[in-house]
């Protein structure tokens, strides 16, 4: 009986100390995220379900904000949507294939029937060529959304990143983030969605006359989208890494050797002070974990409805080639197989921006780890 | 880029002119030299835009 009175009492001591420090924490965590400037990056959330700083003061002080049926519920609703609109083009394409496979069917191989094939051709590349007219002008708005996110975000990241005296890191993530957000936006933006524009042109034209054909031309704009894709990606990869490790230890070092300063120089108070420290720098990480994660679930939410959009135009025009391959003539299947292949090619760039950014904001987030004991 | 995009526009349109080709002309020694020299145009105008890359 003395014994549960003891534990009970024990445990109410607890509570009631650690309570004030919880509060304590709490407090401090509001602060942090009132003291830095998240309009860029509310600016950069507009038009997405992220409230920018109810996400980053609940990711900070830990309450469960991860609803994963319903995010994935949205994603199977946002990919039948778009499949939707994508089975509307299949439609669109199937009919004149379709007709001109009849027509052949019926007056056999002449002129007639060969002028008809052609005109077939001709709308299934001009509904195809509005087509993808829009979907590279969303590539193109979402390159730029990306872009002016990692203008807004890698300055709280910054900001926070010295705040808790990862200095050197800070000093790495301004350059870093300029190259994700500006260089590699105008790159991806400027050469990887031309060539995705001129491959689709290269794609009608490349089948408009049985005997001038287009295809390895078609095939190198692919290979240098697919390749110089690659190549950038690695070699951010590499960079980021190299800078990450190299900041990270100069950071370490740094805030140890102030710490032991304060610990040992300071009369009395000196081991209160460097645990405050300790204690401040860990709210201060604690937010800059929670503003990374922010900036990723923005990334997210922007990038979804496009990136569904591709994925759908891929699957359907896989799908046409795949339907028309029994009846209709190798032109029009090559065309759509091509399209195909160009929905890939805009794929694989939007998706490396997105990666890119990615990238950073996962250094961003594992730098500083290293400073608090 | 331009360059690349006016190469990819005068290529279209000599596909566009074979196609036409295929389809008006009987096939004859005529239709296999306009063929061959449509043929050797893309090919000059794709070395042509290849150059322009490369300098």
């Amino acid at each position: 009986m003395t014994g549960r009175i003891f534990a009970a009492a024990a445990a109410l001591l607890i509570l009631l100390l650690a309570a004030p420090a919880l509060a304590e924490e709490n407090v401090d965590i509001v602060g942090v995220v009132d003291a830095i400037d998240l309009s860029k990056l509310e600016e950069a959330a507009e038009g997405t379900d992220v409230d920018v700083r109810e996400m980053v003061l609940s990711i900070a002080s830990g309450e469960d904000i991860w609803d994963i049926d319903q995010l994935l519920e949205k994603a199977k609703d946002t990919l039948l949507s778009e499949l939707a609109n994508a089975a509307g083009m299949v439609m669109g394409l199937l009919a004149p294939a379709l007709l001109s496979a009849l027509a052949r069917q019926l007056a056999g191989d002449g002129r007639g029937t060969a002028v008809v094939s052609q005109i077939a051709y001709l709308v299934c590349a001009a509904k195809l060529t509005t087509w993808f007219v829009r979907l590279i002008a969303d590539a193109q708005a979402l390159t730029q959304r990306i872009a002016s996110l990692s203008d807004a975000v890698f300055p709280v990241m910054a900001t926070l990143l010295s705040l808790s005296g990862a200095t050197a890191s800070a000093a790495l993530v301004t350059p870093l983030s300029a190259l994700a957000g500006n260089a590699f936006s105008a790159l991806l933006a400027g050469v990887g969605l031309k060539l995705c524009a001129i491959a689709s042109a290269l794609a009608v034209a490349g089948n408009l006359s049985p005997k001038l054909k287009l295809d390895r031309l078609f095939d190198l704009v692919k290979a240098v989208v697919n390749w110089t894709t690659g190549v950038l990606m690695t070699g951010f990869l590499g960079l980021s890494a190299v800078k990450a490790l190299l900041g990270s230890g100069y950071d370490s070092a740094a805030v140890r050797t102030a710490r032991y300063a304060v610990d040992n120089l300071l009369p009395i108070i000196g081991g209160e002070v460097a645990n405050t420290m300790d204690a401040l720098v860990s709210s201060v990480l604690l937010v800059k974990n929670a503003a990374g994660v922010t900036g990723i679930m923005v990334l997210l939410s922007i990038c979804a409805r496009p990136l569904m959009a591709l994925v759908a135009a891929l699957i359907a025009l896989k799908l046409v080639s795949a339907m028309l391959e029994p009846v209709a003539e190798d032109a029009l299947i090559e065309l759509s197989d091509k399209f195909s292949g160009v929905a890939g090619m805009l794929l694989v760039v939007c998706v490396s921006g997105a990666v890119i950014l990615t990238l950073l904001l996962g250094g961003v987030l594992t730098a500083g780890q290293g400073v608090v004991r | 880029m331009e360059r690349l995009t006016e190469a990819v526009v005068r290529l279209t349109a000599i596909c566009a002119l074979s196609a036409a080709l295929e389809l008006l002309l009987p096939e004859g020694t005529k239709k296999k030299g306009v063929r061959f020299l449509f043929g050797l145009s893309a090919t000059l105008l794709i070395a042509r835009a290849a150059a322009a890359l490369i300098a």
